[in-house]
């Protein structure tokens, strides 16, 4: 799961993943270290692209040749 | 010669019944019941018999009359049709040519309505293990509305509002008239060919029941349940149920509620992801408490097993040892001591210096023999007597 980006969706199930390992006490403390670190990293990560992504309204718009584009709209 | 009457040949006479037939009776209101109705598979002509109880007439429906009907003809509908007649000259049959046909009877629309909606149920449609799962944080939303509606304008706010980290991606089309189902067809199949959409919504403000109608065509619906990205529909009011809305993966009420049920807000995600945090430092923190405690535990009992510990646990019982050892000497030293004074007291009780003490004498011969009877010494005799406090010399001169 390392390095890839993940969807809101799956970071917050891998979150939880890693919480309930860490309760369950039955990591070893190098394990637990990492999975905190790699917790808190995640955490940041999704708090950015709650927080910083800018508002964007596109229009998806069909070509003669029926190809796709985007086009701005606001 | 006979006469020659006048005749007309069959095909002119066709003609002349056509002429007379087609100018009169044009732009007719008819209404009867469907019989015997046969949809062309190639052509997409429509055929069938419009009957009731004392006659029936042959009817066609051409393919681009057709395809504006908003519901499924069938045997037994009663339906009011727009048309013309027309003289099928060839064979001389009389049929009637259908521009328009609308459902008749009990409540014409919501007919077609019904019979739709038995149709798709009947193929598991409508069934909730057909339905694709929305998903909880999408980041994409892909709406298929007239880009020029109000409905748009209000789940662009609700999106804004609520989450303004989620990007909307517009497919406009024509959510009324002739043209509407065509075009939202369309719009769902390049969102799926585009792909890169979390969930679309399907929307349109309030309106008639004829103005939804598109919403409840057939094609639209199948296009619905085609769709590989899921689809929340929010077609007109509280109150309008349409077939999209039963096809469809989620119905919201209205286009608003659409919005508010495919994204989540904003707040709440980062709510999450505080309590994830929180989560992750006291687990972390309990971790590293629990290690600390049994390097504690193993740091006093090293400490306890070390061998010095062990000597001087040892040199401290032999001090003890030893010490208790010379008590008990001593103690068996002093006990002695009590007898032997006791003894010494009982053998000095008889030493015959004691006895002198009291005033008696021990009498010596001159051989140094103790007297022990007078004739031990003879007569004229020196003897020694010896007193508690010396000696001296007597001589016998009588026996008594």
């Amino acid at each position: 799961m390392k390095n890839k980006k993940k969807d809101l969706e799956t970071s917050i199930a891998y979150l939880e993943n890693l919480v309930t390992k860490m309760e369950s006490g039955n990591g070893s403390l190098e394990e637990n270290i990492q999975w905190f670190d790699e917790g808190i990293k995640l955490i940041e990560v999704c708090r950015k692209e709650l927080t910083d992504s800018e508002k964007k309204i596109d229009e998806l718009i069909k070509n003669v040749d029926g190809s796709l584009i985007l086009k701005n709209i606001k | 010669m006979p006469l020659k009457k006048p005749y007309l040949t069959v095909s002119k006479l066709n003609t002349e019944i056509k002429n007379l037939v087609e100018v009169n009776l044009s732009n007719l209101w008819v209404k009867g019941e469907i019989s015997n109705y046969h949809l062309h598979p190639s052509s997409g002509h429509m055929y069938f018999t419009l009957k009731d109880a004392k006659g029936e007439i042959k009817c066609v429906m051409f393919r681009g009359n057709n395809n504006s009907i908003k519901f499924i003809p069938d045997n037994g509908i009663q339906v009011l049709i727009n048309c013309s007649v027309t003289i099928f000259e060839q064979r001389g049959q009389i049929q009637l040519r259908v521009f328009q046909m609308k459902p008749e009877g009990d409540g014409d629309l919501y007919l077609a309505f019904e019979k739709l909606k038995l149709k798709l149920l009947s193929e598991n449609l409508f069934e909730q293990f057909q339905k694709k799962n929305i998903p909880k944080y999408p980041k994409v939303i892909g709406i298929v509305t007239s880009g020029t509606s109000a409905a748009f304008k209000d789940v662009c706010n609700v999106i804004n509002r609520r989450a303004p980290h989620v990007k909307i991606l517009l497919r406009s089309v024509i959510v009324q008239g002739n043209n509407a189902s065509r075009t939202i067809i369309e719009g769902i199949e390049d969102f799926n060919r585009y792909k890169n959409v979390d969930v679309i919504i399907l929307c349109r403000g309030g309106g008639s029941i004829e103005d939804l109608w598109c919403f409840n065509e057939e094609l639209v619906a199948r296009s619905i349940f085609a769709s590989k990205i899921p689809i929340v529909t929010g077609v007109g009011h509280e109150t309008d149920f349409t077939i999209s809305d039963f096809v469809s993966d989620l119905r919201a009420p209205t286009p608003s509620a659409a919005a508010e049920l495919v994204v989540p807000e904003q707040e709440h995600l980062l709510r999450i992801l505080d309590q994830m945090q929180e989560h992750l430092y006291k687990s972390v923190k309990k971790s590293l408490e629990k290690n600390m405690l049994k390097v504690d535990y193993l740091d006093e009992k090293v400490r306890y097993l070390q061998p010095k510990k062990r000597i001087e646990a040892q040199v401290n019982k032999i001090i003890e040892l030893q010490k208790k050892m010379c008590s008990q000497i001593k103690i068996h030293h002093q006990n002695k001591k009590i007898e032997l004074t006791s003894v010494y007291k009982q053998f000095n009780g008889l030493s015959p210096s004691r006895v002198l003490d009291r005033g008696y004498s021990i009498l010596f011969s001159k051989n140094n023999k103790v007297v022990r009877k007078s004739t031990d010494i003879q007569m004229g005799e020196l003897f020694k007597a010896q007193t508690a406090n010396g000696s001296l010399f007597a001589k016998k001169t009588k026996n008594l």
